[in-house]
């Protein structure tokens, strides 16, 4: 599967649907048509216990053209598929892919191959991308295995319940004004003057409900908007007292204290030695002794007048403490009072607002209904069409507001599984953390971390910290810094999310692009230690100067490292032939590195 | 330029300092700093809001509780006799004492030494190195353990995890004594034996 770089992503199911699409037609023409039935593309590797090789037509996203499944100790086949159709053949590939590889679903796998096991030139980050993090935070620590596929369908859902709000309103504002438009075909009515005064009756009774309640909120309203003033009145006075409590109390410790309390007086009678010249005899200790209860300065034979603490200082600091104590239960006694009528502004304002909508809801239904009325007991004529238009705006409303109750159930209930998410994270955060900062510093060289955000409106994300400060925004780091950290983000996630019995691994394409020199030969090792820990890295690189694979040859050396040359292969341009003896060189000095 | 002193913080550490001397005969600048933390993760037992709390603990890569608020008293208290080196740790000297006896009697005060003197009591049923190890086995600072990085102690998110060890709590004392030192015991011991299993 290609994806399509301009596509924003929405949701899994929706991503895979489409990239699949998109794929059919990726290869048309960059393979000659005459090659077209000819292509194909065959992938062997294992997933646990088994190994999968499969075989598809460069052009045949829906079907297989082979498909062997075998439990690897045993090379003992698990899957007849001769007798198979090629789509009958992918299904039954996606089916055993999902059971032998615990993903919920296949879209789901297809996700985290591209946006988590893959770094491909699109160079999409993770942590700057909070819709594919949302995902792949739940996929990774979200207690149950389908979480990811729960929260990427509740995140759908809310954003089609929001379509649908958007799209009533708008059919309710193209009904409002046909209903104005029709006024002028009004036919006459029998028993309009009944109708008529029913109505203005209705219509009466609500405004002055309406009246009386908008009355009362306003009272209360003021009210609040008083004790709010009172609360701001105390605040104010309390941190004028905090503000002169510290400057007092600070105060107390800033007096010169007696000779005998001199810190290094204290520390030869505590010593028995003197704190100046080290005199350890009784004569000298007695000395010092008798020497700190004078008045006068040892050192410079100055007359000494210590500042006790006074107790007007104390004193002051009392009065101060109790007016602390006063301000803060009239503090307290205030933001009672402001809780108290903040409920009561709650309820009357329900009131209100239901009353208002029935009277705006009197007034849509109406208004036409009462024009017209008015006209035809002056001139004799009404329609009754209008009741019909109304009924059917009385309906659309109604399905507008199902369809923002709906959204906001379901907003709940991702609110829920995001707590679980906060949660389960929170138990696993020293393992996964220390994953990432040991690869991540492996390339920085500096300390840093991650952590969860879970106070963001789009959901859950990791921010990473680097030396303490957080970096937010992709413009805090520099590109191949970015880069790099999204790498190791996804190598943890991936060492995280593997079964210890079966290690997954990473694709790479052409990381050594973004990188400057200083960090060329960091990267590779962080790689390395990747690489090392038994998880794969299948990696595409370009031959030049870069100290990237050096780096990576010389930490992974023969028995981990594997080098395949695309240029024995690969359709060399006119200047790649000339200069083949250049990738020789190049190939030599990998090789060496990897013998070193 | 000076850090201006934080009234409330240099109140507790007089009276820690004073507790822990009583009890032990001296006390270091770390000791402080650990049972400060202790008494504010008591004020959270007894669900008191963190603000009120009035200044803040960062964890260490160490593993272990800091307040700059705490920092600034103590090294001051150094400066004006208030503490004095003995040998490798600190003592507090009469002045001090008379100091922490002139500030305890102030309302703003008063609150707090329930539980300081709750957090500093431990020391009657573990020694201060039991307590310490304990406390580091306290999800917030074992988080801030397992992080190469000094965090903000008791924000919102990681309290979850303090809050349902404290449920238990509440639930095992509900209807018993409302001293403050059983709690504190019961939960330092229960750390204290999880540190010492993880270590087998």
């Amino acid at each position: 599967m290609v994806s399509d770089p301009a596509r924003t992503f929405k949701s899994m199911d929706e991503y895979y649907n489409y990239t699949r699409t998109f794929s059919g037609n990726y290869f048309r023409g960059r393979i000659l048509g005459s090659d077209e039935g000819e292509a194909e593309i065959t992938l062997v590797f294992n997933l646990g216990d088994y190994r999968y090789e499969i075989c598809r037509g460069m052009f045949e996203p829906d079907e297989l053209r082979r498909l062997t499944i075998k439990e690897y100790h045993r090379d003992l086949a698990v899957l007849e598929t001769d007798g198979l159709s090629r789509s009958e053949r992918n299904r039954a590939y996606i089916e055993y892919f999902v059971r032998h590889s615990n993903v919920s679903t296949f879209e789901e796998f297809a996700f985290l191959q591209h946006f988590v096991f893959s770094f491909d030139e699109q160079r999409k980050t993770l942590f700057w991308n909070q819709a594919i993090m949302e995902r792949v935070l739940y996929r990774t620590f979200g207690i149950e295995p389908d979480m990811a596929k729960q929260a990427d369908l509740l995140r759908r859902e809310i954003e089609k319940r929001a379509s649908d709000v958007r799209n009533r309103q708008w059919e309710a504002t193209r009904l409002r004004r046909r209903i104005n438009e029709i006024q002028s075909k009004v036919q006459s009515v029998p028993g309009a003057q009944e109708t008529y005064d029913s109505l203005i009756t209705t219509h009466e009774l609500l405004s002055e409900q309406f009246d009386e309640e908008t009355k009362l909120l306003n009272e209360i309203e003021a009210s609040v908007k008083d004790a709010n003033l009172k609360l701001a009145e105390h605040s104010m006075k309390e941190t004028a007292l905090r503000d002169e409590y510290a400057l007092f109390f600070e105060r107390s410790f800033n007096h010169r204290p007696s000779i005998a309390e001199h810190p290094l007086i204290i520390q030869t009678i505590h010593d028995k030695a003197c704190g100046l010249c080290g005199n350890q005899e009784a004569y000298a200790i007695d000395t010092v002794l008798r020497k700190s209860k004078e008045k006068i300065c040892p050192i410079c034979d100055s007359e000494v007048n210590p500042e006790p603490q006074t107790a007007e200082d104390i004193k002051r600091l009392e009065d101060i403490d109790r007016s602390l104590s006063q301000i803060k239960q009239a503090i307290r006694d205030v933001l009672h009072l402001i809780k108290g009528l903040n409920e009561e502004e709650s309820k009357l304002r329900q009131k209100w607002v239901s009353t208002k909508t029935q009277l705006d809801e009197f007034n849509q239904k109406n208004n036409t209904t009462l024009d017209a009325l008015r006209r035809v007991l002056n001139e004799g004529g009404l329609s009754t069409s209008l009741t019909i238009y109304a009924e059917q705006l009385a309906s659309l409303e109604k399905e507008k507001n199902d369809a923002y109750s709906q959204r906001e159930v379901l907003r709940n209930q991702l609110q829920t599984i995001q707590k679980s998410l906060e949660k389960s994270y929170v138990d696993v955060e020293k393992d996964f953390v220390k994953k990432f900062a040991d690869l991540a510093h492996q390339f920085l060289g500096m300390p840093l971390t991650v952590q969860l955000d879970a106070n963001n409106s789009d959901g859950p994300k990791l921010i990473v910290s680097v030396r303490g400060s957080t970096r937010r925004e992709q413009q805090q780091l520099s590109e191949s810094q970015r880069f790099f950290l999204d790498i190791a983000l996804r190598m943890a996630l991936t060492q995280h999310m593997s079964d210890p019995s079966s290690l997954g691994g990473m694709f790479i394409d052409t990381p050594e692009g973004s990188l400057d020199i200083a960090y060329e030969k960091r990267a590779g090792d962080m790689l390395a230690m990747f690489a090392k820990s038994g998880h794969q890295i299948f990696m595409t690189a370009n031959l030049n100067s870069s100290q990237l694979l050096l780096a990576l040859a010389r930490s992974c050396g023969r028995q981990n490292m594997q080098l395949c040359r695309m240029t024995d292969w690969a359709e060399l341009t006119t200047v790649q032939q000339e200069e083949e003896s250049l990738f020789n060189e190049a190939y030599a000095v990998i090789e060496q590195a990897m013998d070193a | 330029m000076k850090i201006r002193i934080n009234p409330v913080a240099a109140f507790d550490t007089l009276f820690i300092a004073n507790q822990l001397q009583k009890k032990n005969g001296s006390f270091s600048i770390p000791e402080l700093h650990i049972f400060g933390y202790l008494a504010c993760l008591l004020w959270l037992y007894r669900e008191q809001p963190i603000a009120d709390w009035e200044y803040n603990f960062v964890g260490t890569e160490l593993g272990a509780p800091f307040s700059q608020d705490m920092d600034t008293a103590a090294n001051d208290f150094l400066e004006v006799s208030l503490f004095y080196r003995s040998h490798e740790r600190l003592q507090i000297t009469d002045l001090g004492i008379q100091k922490l006896i002139n500030y305890e009697k102030f309302t703003l005060n008063k609150k707090r030494t329930e539980y300081l003197y709750a957090a500093c009591s431990s020391t009657l049923a573990l020694s201060v190195g039991m307590v310490c190890t304990a406390l580091s086995n306290e999800p917030e600072l074992k988080r801030s353990n397992a992080t190469p990085a000094s965090r903000l102690l008791l924000e919102e998110l990681a309290r979850s995890q303090l809050y349902d060890q404290f449920s238990i709590l509440h639930t095992a004392f509900y209807g018993r004594s409302d001293d403050l030192r059983l709690p504190a015991v019961t939960w330092l011991s229960a750390l204290y034996s999880s540190s010492m299993s993880e270590l087998a």
